[in-house]
């Protein structure tokens, strides 16, 4: 059994609302891990992710940390740098089909909208973080990586960014405030902007 | 590069929005009722704010069936390439019949 932390406490971003995400590798089902607290991998999983090249592994190969491990070997570094990541076209498909029914979704009603706003932001951070994983220059994790994938990155305006982000720690984590009526029609009237970010960003791959 | 999506990928996507879908799902029952406030999500913390803010019973049916729901969705988002088709069609359709069996338990005002 491994433990590592791994997430935003390894990049120095800590917020109200924070938590610290925890990776258990185990051999098999183990009830000593709480998936509340662990997200909890067989060893079979994670080497399929490596030989995948999926983001997790990247993820885990870059910023995680071992805590304990019950051999004395670091299992994530012993497996290497993971392969080349190949999926962007399918992953930018699901995120842009991802972000197209949920905005669609909150225009029509508002019982699910802070589901609907945090599905965005989901679709707008992964969106980018596997675009800088197909760059190759330098992969970005951070739960702001629509920011910091240079000249690619998002014109959107700091209120629209944090009722995104607001949201998607009141769906995930249980914490903070709702979004008033008024911060919803804000960033509907900004979904123009969302929408040709994502659109830019795809097409400008697809001729890669 | 192809224009295409291959075959494991297609299935990879439509999974997915299929998963966040259900979660819409379930979440327009549970929110189709009047709340103090309403559910905002199926994370474990999100189910618990849900039940403090309307001072409902943790053992209650409907936070009971709630985290059964949760669960299931947790598995298909983390289980094994290995298991395929058959594990999502079996838990697709428990978080299908969970969320007819809150929507029931609702309407018979017994959550």
């Amino acid at each position: 059994m491994h433990i590592y932390v791994y997430g935003s406490v390894c990049r120095g971003e800590v917020e109200p609302g924070s938590d610290i995400d925890l990776l258990a590798a185990v051999d098999g089902p183990d009830s000593r891990f709480d998936p509340v607290v662990y997200s909890v991998y067989p060893y079979a999983r994670l080497r399929e992710l490596w030989t995948e090249g999926n983001p997790f592994a990247w993820h885990l190969f870059i910023e995680s940390r071992l805590i304990f491990a019950e051999d004395g070997v670091d299992f994530v570094r012993e497996l290497g740098e993971p392969g080349p990541y190949m999926s962007w076209r399918a992953d930018s498909e699901k995120f842009n089909q991802l972000y197209v029914a949920a905005s669609g979704v909150l225009a029509a009603r508002r019982d699910t909208a802070v589901f609907e706003l945090a599905t965005m932001f989901l679709a707008i951070r992964n969106m980018a973080i596997c675009y800088s994983l197909m760059n190759r220059a330098s992969p970005v994790f951070s739960r702001r990586a629509c920011d910091r994938i240079g000249p690619d990155s998002i014109a959107l305006d700091a209120r629209s960014r944090k009722i995104l982000d607001d949201a998607r720690i009141l769906s995930t984590r249980g914490f903070g405030a709702r979004p008033s009526e008024d911060d919803v029609a804000h960033v509907l009237s900004n979904l123009p902007e969302i929408n040709r970010w994502m659109g830019a960003l795809m097409a400008k791959v697809s001729v890669q | 590069m192809d224009g295409r999506l291959d075959g494991e990928s297609e299935r990879a996507v439509s999974e997915f929005v299929d998963r966040m879908g259900a979660q819409r799902a379930l979440l327009q029952v549970v929110n189709s009722r009047e709340w103090h406030e309403e559910l905002f999500g199926l994370s474990s913390q999100a189910i618990n704010r849900w039940t403090d803010s309307n001072r409902m019973s943790p053992d209650s049916e409907v936070v009971t069936l709630l985290r059964s729901a949760s669960e299931r969705l947790s598995f298909l988002a983390n289980r094994s390439q290995m298991q395929v088709s058959e594990d999502y069609r079996r838990v697709s359709h428990d978080v299908q019949a969970l969320t007819e069996e809150i929507q029931e338990t609702l309407e018979a005002g017994r959550p």
